[in-house]
């Protein structure tokens, strides 16, 4: 008989389909605009830009919103990544699962604490 | 037997086309420990099936073939194989659609009995599991087949309007032909998971109207081998021969969990 | 246990079951979408923190994002993550099609409001 053990598979999923829906809708406009407009000066010269963006983009609040969308899409990235490693056959230790998603947590977290300190 | 006269008069006879060849998987218990394929050339025509092919080898080549089908009209689900490494039905395909050798192999994902007959039980577990029947609102059957309803349980008849029944309808046309196990790699890696028929069959029911079964099919549903070896690979509703869908099934039942997550984190704290 | 003499046949799926058809090869391409876009979003997370740090350190993570093999994985990147768009909205209009109303109307509610709060940022940060 099939037993309900408690997963916490529903969460990592949420997250995932947020991650997902997020980058298909936000991460196409990030990338041509800050990953190859704003270096390449296409639209403004990129090093004027300084005073303006560190105002509104450092700002704690801007920040931490920044850093969650960013934190999102990797999540989705690194939630398909450790199924990934399932579809290689390969039956990877729960360390292993902490340490992908934790991956996703800690470097948004710690960027969010780079740019307010 | 006499033919249809409304349907002589626009099908063409069936014309012999020649003769095909097939790589039949062979297997026996004891036998060679891997299976081999065996080499069968088979007359057929405009209208043969590869039902019709390998009974034909059966008949005329050899009697000791193993293979299941009944129905031979997409009803009965008992045929689905392998064939040239997609599954399907052998009765809605014809050999004059085949490359010149085609291989003809048992559902892939089940363990197999003999040449391409499969043990479909761990799929009859995992469909009983998520109770497919409409379960009362004292969570028993509304009725047990063959037997007469008791008085505890509801005597209301089940009646329900056609929007009712367009929610489920598309999830109801499932013949457990098992070819979306077949197509699922997940279905593959992990043994015990609960698959794409169940789980449709499983959404089929909570869909219901009639039914009170959802919270007890949630528990079965949201576990490591039910639903979350999913990756929404979407195999499954390719391959499947009457249009059900099961992927968006399993994301449906993967929706609900997640909200019953959420739900039990603010009850709960 | 009662004697028997069933002697199931368990087949192993090959490891590189992505390569056997074109549909998994899709699929492999689909879950390999993850890792240029994380690459990306980790790479746009060094560009928050350089702006942080002055004027001199942006200039150089401009300079960094301007440099030839930088700019390929970017368009990589937009590749991968236009890929992933397409893919990802075919696969929710199927979940869509059988999902309750009021769970079309709350995901898309919501991601309304994200994409809205991103144009915001956005248009704030341009301009």
């Amino acid at each position: 008989m099939r037993r309900r053990h408690r997963t916490n598979e529903p969460a990592r999923w949420a997250l995932f389909g947020a991650g997902g829906e997020l980058a298909a809708v936000v991460l196409p406009a990030l990338i041509i605009g800050l990953g190859i407009t704003l270096p390449l000066g296409v639209l403004s010269s990129a090093d004027r830009s300084y005073a303006g963006l560190a105002a509104v983009a450092t700002h704690p609040l801007v920040a931490a919103g920044l850093c969650a969308i960013l934190g999102l899409i990797l999540w989705h990235c690194c939630h398909r990544a450790f199924h990934f490693l399932h579809d290689l056959q390969l039956h990877p230790p729960r360390l292993v699962m902490w340490a992908v998603y934790g991956f996703a947590v800690v470097v948004p977290l710690a960027a969010w604490v780079l740019i307010v300190t | 037997m006499s033919a249809c006269t409304g349907c002589a008069d626009r099908t063409p006879p069936p014309t012999n086309l020649g003769k095909a060849t097939l790589r039949v998987f062979r297997y026996r218990p004891g036998g060679l420990v891997n299976g081999w394929h065996d080499t069968f050339e088979v007359p057929y025509g405009t209208n043969t099936s590869v039902i019709d092919a390998l009974q034909w080898i059966k008949e005329h080549l050899d009697p000791t073939l193993a293979f299941r089908a009944s129905c031979r009209m997409g009803i009965c689900g008992s045929c689905g194989l392998m064939i040239e490494g997609r599954p399907r039905l052998a009765c809605e395909t014809f050999v004059r659609t085949l490359g010149s050798q085609a291989t003809i192999e048992p559902l892939a994902n089940f363990a197999v009995e003999r040449d391409l007959v499969v043990d479909k039980q761990p799929f009859l577990d995992a469909l009983r599991s998520v109770r497919p029947w409409v379960v009362g609102d004292d969570g028993t059957r509304a009725a047990e087949p063959g037997q007469p309803a008791e008085p505890a349980q509801s005597v209301e008849p089940g009646r329900q309007t056609p929007p009712q029944l367009m929610k489920y309808q598309d999830f109801a046309q499932c013949i457990n032909c098992l070819l979306c196990y077949a197509a699922c790699p997940q279905a593959g890696f992990e043994r015990g998971f609960l698959g794409p028929a169940a789980t449709a069959t499983a959404m089929r029911y909570n869909r219901d109207s009639r039914d009170h079964g959802a919270g007890k099919r949630l528990e079965v549903l949201d576990t490591d081998e039910g639903i979350w070896p999913c990756t929404f690979v979407g195999a499954c509703s390719q391959v499947c021969p009457k249009g059900v869908d099961p992927a968006a099934a399993i994301q449906m039942a993967k929706l609900i969990a997640a909200g019953r997550w959420a739900k039990d984190m603010v009850s709960h704290g | 246990m009662a004697e028997t003499n069933r002697r199931p046949l368990v087949r192993k799926t090959p490891r590189g079951w992505f390569f056997q058809n074109s549909s998994s090869r899709r699929y492999l391409l689909r879950e390999l979408t993850a890792l240029p876009m994380a690459a990306f979003a980790i790479h746009l997370l060094c560009g928050l923190v350089a702006l942080s740090r002055g004027p001199e350190v942006w200039a150089a993570w401009l300079a960094y994002s301007r440099h030839p093999l930088v700019l390929a994985a970017t368009a990589i990147a937009l590749a991968a993550t236009i890929l992933h768009a397409v893919t990802w909205f075919s696969l929710s209009a199927a979940v869509v099609k059988v999902a309750p109303k009021p769970v079309i109307v709350g995901l898309q509610v919501t991601f309304a409001l994200v994409a809205l709060g991103a144009a915001v940022t956005w248009l704030a940060v341009m301009g």
